[in-house]
């Protein structure tokens, strides 16, 4: 049977159409898309909360909200941003290019799938509802503890932190199960000759993200249901009066937390070499070092959770150990930075706007991962803790790091997704406009926290003044570039250029042996590797 | 295109006419401690050192970028598939060189710094509390010739610079400035004790160094020795709900025998304020001084008019506590009365009676039951308040 | 598409379970470890 007759024969296969496909769908390609334009939407929704915020700081004085509302913003912009736009985007890709990279026929559970993707819009509902209900005069808005949910404010807190408790366990859910769909796909359904060292790269990052998910999630949603019950129910786990201890919740919380920004960037460490792979026209160096590194990484990253609240004040030894420990992780990162460099060195590189992102990420998330260096030590820390050097510090690893990797993604793999070739002029304005208004948005921010402006604040001091004004006009400048991004997407996925199999010339993988975009059912027989 | 042209010149001379005053710090402030000055040795040293790897990298890949490139015919080189030893080589460079500044170059002093912040004993000469609540903070002096001093430091900038959309000049010290400021003689080792009535808060003087939560239920531990005269100002660094930014630190650092004489005038002024219980106050005197004490600390929940901000905050304007009675037939004042509710808080609101003195209590419910669109028409004497915390 | 799986020790379903039981067995003893009355 030639392959035209079997594409022919795909059109006639049922699967629903309109709505009731999207519901039902157990396809990765279709659920994919769905986490991605989850994300896409959830991203503009969290970046017009921060225009909000960053339109308040233009100026000392309060000009747009009042205290209490600032607080909700910050919390909840933190909240769709991680949750809401970056998890959901990687699943996105996860979803869509795993199976295609092993040659697999679907994801290995594919219902699980679909509950997966449908657990996260009740759980956007959830966080956003109580703004919306306050302007009813029902509760006093949505959660205004920060996204980190602190006892014992987040236990004087109204029902908005009754709902973001609800919100986080939904989606801890979701990202349980897709976890546990990955990890499944990843062990039993790699084409015949992909042993797990002959894996992309991409795969084993979300291998890695995929066990952290697992280790840590239910930490969390451990952590603010007993909030609930002390909330609620009359416990006293983080109460002091009853005999807890309000930083009995941040140990929960940072298990947890800490994981979780390499849970935000291990997706992207695996797809990043693939990119500077196909761009540089020369395989990737040092594949084992870099999963070994991962490896380190992912190990690593669960025992340094308390360095994220050095002051709140422990033993000597608990000091030093997290801070030894944390400085540890810059070891294999410097070998992941090498082996990135190393990939590039004396390729023959083109810089098309999927590698534009790629090079510049390595420069900026390098900047990122340099200033936690520093945060690592404790005494010095206690100048850096939440002021806005550390707000500086996360935004380069989370933003530049995390959305602009995923912005690489997107520009990498939009021609494979939608068959169409997005524009190239656009793709490099795009990445020009959020490169140098990004770095003018937060290198000021660096500066606002060592002269010592603390974060969380909606109102500042007089000598705060200039660095606060220039980060907001930047930030402007940045949320309004990224309808560029959107304009792009869009138009691609409508039409334009035809792009082929190969897309790019570089390009290795077993998604690009498939048409674009692949058939509904990608792989009509398996293919066998090398 | 015009209006575009005209938007970017008027941001541009904007930016230009801020730059006038402009006030660009490029580091901490000055250290006025031991522990300041050291975090701002390593700080410089790792920015130096990471900074030097940063260019050294970025040199190499814009090289790289301009070199290696397709449109300048560049045959791209296959690495060849090293010998182990080879791989394991290259690979350990990037390693052992962050090997060598983590725990070398800034591990071994970093050691040494640790152990020094957390040494609050050795040396110190005398002991402060310090208690944070919503939303000021509380400086107690536990020993030596300043023991038993305990005041509250509140904002002193005035409210309605505070307030959404007020446009007039605001105060030099906007936000960082205090009623009652901390005194500290200048280079004494001074002992810190931190906790929390409420919420986590966190103490911080960016020119100290030093920065410590304030835990409710728990002591914890740090230590300043301010080595120069000055005033030092900093804020709340945990965020602890809607006064987060408007609870601020104002610090004075004076020579030993200036913190004498403050010593002795302050213990003055505190008698003299507690002195006041004793008295018989009149109705009029009471409201007044109720009102500058509801303004100070009841105002940011219950709202200047008393209408409060339900649910969160309830309204004291037409409340049953405010308009019911204070005291049963025994003469003990009646729990949920309005008396109970100032002494000891409930939920949120803070146990007022480790904050106030008796004047400044019995004056704001005085002022409560008479202003605010109350008008119960009776009074509370500060001798009542006093006997009702035995 | 007959085969969904290589061939492979432990089935699909089985290593989903195990993965599921051990998060929702993580999240009851991360409270009851810290439970204190």
């Amino acid at each position: 049977m030639s392959t035209t007759t079997v594409a022919h024969h795909e059109e006639h296969h049922d699967h629903p159409a309109g709505i009731m496909r999207w519901l039902t769908t157990t396809n990765h390609k279709d659920i994919g898309t769905m986490y991605l334009t989850f994300a896409l939407i959830m991203f503009l929704v969290g970046g017009v909360m921060i225009l909000a915020i960053r339109a308040e700081l233009f100026q000392p004085g309060l000009q747009l909200m009042n205290p209490e509302f600032y607080n909700q913003l910050i919390g909840v912009h933190a909240l769709i941003m991680i949750f809401a736009a970056l998890m959901p985007a990687a699943t996105g890709f996860a979803n869509w290019m795993i199976p295609l990279q092993i040659g697999a026929p679907d994801m290995a559970l594919p219902r699980l799938n679909n509950w997966g993707f449908w657990l996260l819009p009740p759980s956007a509902i959830l966080l956003t509802l109580p703004f919306t209900l306050a302007l009813f005069g029902i509760g006093d808005g949505a959660l205004a503890t920060g996204w980190t949910f602190y006892p014992p404010l987040s236990v004087q807190g109204g029902i908005g932190v009754d709902f973001a408790i609800f919100a986080v366990h939904l989606l801890g859910i979701s990202s349980v199960l897709g976890s546990i769909n990955i990890i499944v796909t990843l062990f039993n359904m790699r084409a015949p000759g992909m042993t797990l060292m002959k894996m992309p790269m991409f795969a084993w990052g979300w291998l890695i993200t995929a066990f952290l998910l697992i280790a840590t999630i239910p930490v969390l949603a451990g952590a603010v249901t007993m909030l609930l019950t002390d909330r609620h129910f009359g416990t006293h786990f983080f109460d002091a009066a009853g005999g807890g201890d309000p930083i009995m919740f941040q140990h929960l919380f940072w298990f947890f937390g800490h994981p979780e920004v390499y849970i935000l960037l291990l997706p992207v460490w695996g797809f990043i070499p693939q990119i500077l792979e196909t761009f540089s026209r020369k395989p990737m160096y040092g594949y084992k070092a870099q999963v070994y590194s991962l490896w380190a990484i992912g190990a690593l990253a669960v025992v340094v959770w308390a360095h994220h609240f050095f002051t709140a004040g422990m033993p000597v030894p608990a000091l030093l150990y997290f801070m030894y420990s944390t400085m540890a992780i810059s070891l294999p990162l410097a070998v992941l930075f090498f082996c990135w460099i190393k990939t590039m060195w004396k390729g023959s590189m083109s810089f098309e706007t999927p590698m534009l992102f790629a090079v510049g990420w390595i420069i900026l998330f390098g900047i990122g991962g340099l200033t936690g260096l520093v945060l690592a030590d404790v005494a010095a820390d206690a100048q850096y803790h939440n002021s806005y050097f550390v707000v500086a510090h996360f935004h380069y690893t989370l933003f530049a790091g995390g959305i602009m990797g995923i912005m690489a993604g997107t520009y990498y793999w939009l021609p494979k997704m939608t068959g169409h070739m997005y524009s190239e002029k656009l793709g490099k304005l795009h990445f020009w406009l959020t490169a140098i208004s990004f770095n003018l948005t937060f290198i000021p921010q660096f500066f606002l926290g060592l002269a010592g402006m603390p974060r969380r604040i909606p109102d500042y001091a007089l000598q705060f003044t200039e660095f606060n004004m220039i980060s907001s006009i930047s930030a402007f400048v940045l949320g309004f570039s990224q309808l560029l991004f959107v304009y792009n997407i869009v138009t691609c996925a409508r039409g334009g250029k035809k792009a082929t199999d190969q897309v790019w010339e570089g390009a290795k993988g077993l998604e690009w042996t498939l048409t674009s975009p692949p058939p509904y059912h990608s792989f009509t027989e398996q293919p066998t590797v090398k | 295109m015009q209006g575009f042209k005209r938007i970017s010149l008027g941001i541009l001379a904007m930016l230009a006419s801020i730059n006038v005053n402009a006030d660009y710090s490029w580091n901490f402030p000055a250290p006025a401690t031991p522990m300041a000055l050291d975090t701002l040795h390593v700080h410089n040293k790792f920015m130096t050192i990471t900074g030097i790897i940063f260019v050294v990298v970025l040199l190499i890949m814009i090289y790289s970028i301009f070199a290696h490139r397709k449109s300048k015919s560049f045959k791209p080189v296959v690495d060849k598939v090293p010998s182990t030893a080879v791989e394991i080589f290259w690979t350990l460079i990037p390693f052992a060189i962050l090997l060598l500044i983590d725990f070398v170059i800034m591990g071994i002093p970093a050691y040494h710094s640790v152990v020094m912040m957390e040494d609050t004993r050795d040396k110190a000469t005398m002991v402060i509390k310090i208690t944070g609540s919503q939303w000021r903070w509380q400086y107690e002096y536990m020993d030596g010739d300043a023991k038993g001093i305990k005041f509250v430091s509140n904002l002193s900038t005035p409210k309605e610079q505070t307030e959404k959309g007020f446009k007039g000049i605001k105060d030099e010290h906007y936000l960082l400035e205090v009623d009652n400021r901390l005194v500290l003689p200048v280079g004494e080792k001074v002992r810190i004790l931190m906790t929390s009535n409420d919420v986590l808060h966190n103490w911080w003087v960016p020119q100290f160094g030093s920065s410590r939560v304030a835990v409710p239920g728990f002591l914890r531990e740090t230590w300043v020795q301010v080595d120069r005269e000055g005033t030092y100002r900093g804020q709340c660094k945990e965020l602890c709900g809607k006064g987060h930014g408007y609870m601020p630190v104002v610090v004075d650092a004076v020579p030993m025998d200036q913190f004498k004489i403050w010593v002795a005038a302050k213990k003055d002024e505190l008698a003299k304020a507690s002195a006041g219980s004793d008295k018989e106050w009149n109705k009029e005197d009471l409201i007044a001084n109720g009102k500058t004490v509801y303004e100070k600390n009841c105002a940011v929940c219950h709202q200047i008019t008393g209408a409060g901000l339900p649910p969160a905050f309830p309204p004291l304007t037409g409340s049953k506590i405010a308009n019911g009675p204070i005291f049963g037939a025994d003469g003990k004042y009646l729990k949920d009365s309005h008396l109970d509710r100032v002494l000891n808080g409930v939920r949120v609101m803070p146990a007022w009676k480790t904050m106030l003195n008796d004047t400044e209590i019995a004056s704001v419910i005085t002022y409560e039951r008479n202003a605010l669109g109350n008008s119960v028409g009776d009074v509370l004497q500060p001798a009542q308040v006093k006997a009702a915390r035995q | 598409m007959d085969d969904k799986k290589t061939s492979t020790k432990v089935s699909s379903k089985k290593i989903a379970y195990i993965l599921g039981g051990i998060a929702l067995i993580w999240y009851v003893t991360s409270m009851f470890t810290i439970w204190h009355h």
